[in-house]
């Protein structure tokens, strides 16, 4: 079978007809509160078991984590609810305000699991089902891991203009081409992380939670905002050396590398306190 | 922003570069320092670093080798261990089946995931490398990516053909070819020529095959079998012929019959048996010791020597008119040396087999280091030694593919002098410049030499696990040089009694010399070559 993220054409047919059935009752304004997953579906569009629960789940964290009010969510599949339930990744509905519901369900039973998802999505998220320390390490080491990369990188970039500024070496164009300090994949990875904030302040008060990290990192994008406007003036000089430009370059690669160290750093030492504090 | 497919136009090389792409998330970063560094080494750079883009990106791109990091933003999230670098791997065997993968990578337990996870194994993994600490790392990358296109153009190891391994473009090999096929269109006695090792038997396994005799191919080396011993496994004997003969016995040609019989090492049939075999070839008749009447069997003969015909007429070793008789289809197998362009190929087949039989994974590459290593030996084992040689680097090395130290020769012969070369010949009539001159010959390495090296223990243990082929080898060639000096037989079991077991060096040196001795040779001075 064909493998399409379902979302384009159930939401609004879903929605449609949630919408005309909470109209019956005066309640439609609800609609717009209320969130749809699919059983098999992750909300990037990746067909995988059981993935539209974890992502739902990880959604509501993010949410509670940060204090936001939580939406009523509805998920669909073709399984039977006997048989959802069993499964792990579907412990999203021991919170009343998820449920989860057969493609073919009828009004009848659409508008009744509406109805009560609405009124479950006032009580808090149980306590087993809010992010544990595991969770918010899992999420940080992803983050360490590109912080890592980038470093490694960029301190590559470095010893290049290092010795292009020597007059060892003659740069190679890509080197003088603008690249984003963080690129959108990244920044949604770091916004994940920075849901779960409350959180990790609750598990590495000493750390100051992950505040100082935030800081590097922001400290990181302006020292790169700078080294791209030295890469643009040598750009524009269509390729002729010069040697103060290249070594104010190779100034904003050092700070730029010294923002990532102290990020990877300050990510490490929130770990090491979670892990000694809160034992996940 | 993710990037989009980028060319490195940094190279004015003239030269073909190799495409390569890399897919990694923070493929804007890395991209300039390895387009820096790998440009000027042959390679010419794409990137891509989101993932969803990857497919079309190869497609576009169309390289050669990819660089594939398995993680990317949003792993840590899905909680199955699965990562999209690993789904994409999966992805890309099956729409880009011939693109060799490398896994490029930070994590040192990335090595460790099961490969049933990608379901497809990868060509190879390289460290991400540490720019301010590795150097060397870009020639280090850039042979790891030839590799990786060599081996997924020898993901199949070649396949013997329809003439097994005797594989080879060279001239001296086509032509082999081009006579086996020959030869295996008529029923002609054939006579193989080549120095030990060089495959004769493989030779005459392959006219067989291509032959379509219906019968079997028996195969005998008459190397030091006695008069009876040989009248009878050739022809063999009625029950009562001779004492203990207590059963009637088959001869090889009985057991040929139909099929193909390849003697090897003619020199040494002894004349009586030499004339049975005469009439054999005549007509196709022998007499069984002990039976009244003469049998008639329809063998396909085929022999083999790596002596001189003109020698072995001369010494009366070989009945002249038999030489005739052997010689009428005559296949001449090139050693090793002369063929030394076929080495590559012969390389990846024996590496393959060895993997096989020790159960490892070398990757059959020849490095240009290991190559000039292997082609400058004379290879005085030909075939055999290339083989052996191969087999002992595959088990013993620590590398994934075979490095000039991995390649150990055992000096057990050295090169023949240039000149010294034996030429096939037909000539019956003795020729002063061709014949051997054993006793004037050089003895240029001794025996104690050989064994008084460090690693004797090890070559003679070497020699008894190889089976009985090798260290059979050995004892013959040893056996022949014996008779040759001395004129005297010394048996296979002799010698092996002498030399094995070779517990204590220096007193297994005592007693190999008083073993020689008694042989009457010049102890010190035996040239294992000769």
């Amino acid at each position: 079978m064909k493998a399409l993220f379902p979302a384009d054409n159930l939401d609004s047919c879903y929605r449609g007809r949630i919408t005309t059935l909470l109209a019956s009752t005066g309640e439609q304004d609800e609609v717009s509160r209320l969130a749809i997953g699919y059983c098999h579906w992750a909300g990037t569009g990746k067909h995988a078991p059981w993935t539209g629960f974890r992502a739902v789940l990880q959604e509501l964290q993010v949410t509670s984590a940060a204090g936001g009010l939580l939406r009523p969510t509805l998920i669909f599949g073709f399984h039977s609810r006997d048989r959802v339930r069993g499964q792990p990744d579907a412990a999203v509905l021991e919170w009343p305000g998820a449920d989860y519901l057969r493609y073919d369900a009828t009004d009848a039973e659409l508008l009744a699991t509406v109805q009560r998802i609405i009124e479950g999505a006032k009580a808090p998220m149980p306590v087993g089902l809010l992010p544990t320390v595991k969770d918010i390490l899992r999420a940080a080491s992803e983050v360490r891991h590109w912080l890592e990369n980038r470093l490694r990188n960029t301190q590559g970039t470095l010893v290049d203009f290092q010795n292009a500024a020597r007059g060892s070496m003659q740069l190679h164009e890509a080197h003088l081409e603008r690249t984003v300090p963080i690129s959108q994949a990244h920044r949604q990875m770091l916004d994940r992380l920075w849901a779960l904030e409350a959180a990790a302040e609750r598990f590495a008060p000493q750390s100051g939670g992950f505040a100082p990290m935030k800081a590097a990192i922001a400290e990181f994008e302006t020292q790169w905002h700078e080294l791209e406007a030295v890469r643009a003036q040598l750009r524009s000089r269509g390729g002729t050396v010069c040697a103060k430009l290249l070594g104010k370059a190779v100034q904003g690669l050092e700070c730029a590398c010294s923002a990532l160290d102290a990020a990877i750093k300050l990510t490490n030492s929130v770990g090491r306190e979670m892990t000694a504090e809160g034992g996940g | 922003m993710a990037s989009r497919s980028q060319s490195a136009h940094g190279s004015t090389s003239s030269v073909e570069q190799i495409k390569v792409l890399l897919i990694d998330d923070e493929a804007d970063s890395l991209y300039p320092t390895l387009a820096q560094n790998l440009s000027p080494l042959g390679f010419e750079l794409t990137k891509e670093s989101d993932p969803t883009r990857a497919l079309a990106a190869i497609q576009i791109s169309a390289p050669q080798v990819i660089l594939l990091d398995l993680h990317f933003p949003g792993d840590e999230r899905r909680g199955d261990g699965r990562t999209a670098g690993g789904e994409l791997l999966a992805t890309i065997a099956q729409k880009f089946e011939s693109t060799p993968v490398i896994v490029f990578t930070t994590r040192l337990d990335d090595v460790d995931i099961p490969l049933e996870r990608f379901d497809r194994q990868p060509q190879g993994y390289f460290a991400k490398p540490n720019f301010t600490r590795d150097f060397g790392w870009a020639e280090r990358l850039g042979q790891a990516i030839r590799d990786a296109i060599d081996t997924a153009r020898f993901a199949h190891a070649p396949e013997a053909g329809d003439l097994g391994f005797l594989i080879g473009h060279t001239k001296e090999m086509q032509e082999v070819a081009a006579r086996v096929r020959t030869a295996a269109r008529n029923a002609l006695t054939v006579l193989i020529y080549g120095e030990t090792g060089s495959g004769k038997r493989l030779v005459a396994e392959a006219i067989h095959r291509l032959s379509e005799r219906k019968g079997k191919f028996e195969h005998y080396n008459c190397s030091g079998a006695h008069i009876e011993t040989l009248d009878s496994t050739l022809f063999g004997h009625e029950r009562g012929a001779f004492t203990g003969a207590n059963e009637t016995k088959p001869g090889l040609f009985d057991l040929a019959d139909k099929g193909t019989l390849f003697l090897d090492e003619l020199q040494d049939i002894p004349i009586p048996v030499q004339n049975k075999l005469m009439t054999v070839v005549e007509s196709g008749t022998f007499r069984p010791m002990g039976a009244k009447n003469d049998k008639k069997v329809d063998v396909r003969l085929i022999v083999a020597t790596n002596h001189n015909l003109s020698d072995l007429v001369a010494d009366h070793v070989l009945r002249e008119d038999l030489a005739y008789r052997l010689g009428v289809s005559l296949i001449f197998l090139p050693p090793l040396r002369q063929r030394i362009s076929d080495l590559p190929e012969l390389f990846k087949i024996f590496v393959a087999q060895a993997n096989k039989a020790t159960r490892r994974d070398i990757l059959p590459i020849l490095r240009p280091e290991t190559e000039h290593k292997l082609k400058k030996h004379h290879w005085s084992g030909n075939i055999r030694e290339l083989e052996a040689s191969i087999l002992r680097a595959v088990a013993a090395t620590r590398s994934n593919v075979l490095l000039p130290e991995d390649i150990e020769f055992l000096s057990l012969a050295r090169p023949r002098p240039v000149g010294e070369e034996v030429i096939p010949s037909l000539s019956i009539v003795p020729e002063a410049s061709t014949s051997m001159s054993v006793a004037s010959s050089s003895l240029t390495a001794t025996l104690t030499d050989h064994l008084e090296s460090l690693d004797m223990r090890a070559r003679y243990d070497f020699l008894k696990n190889q089976g009985s082929d090798l260290q059979k080898g050995v004892l013959k060639e040893l056996t022949r040089r014996l008779r040759v000096r001395t004129g005297k037989r010394v048996g296979h079991k002799t010698l092996a009694a002498a030399l094995d077991p070779l517990d204590n060096p220096e007193r297994d040196l005592n007693r190999i010399r008083q073993f020689l001795h008694a042989c009457g040779l010049q102890l010190t001075r035996l040239d294992f070559n000769q």
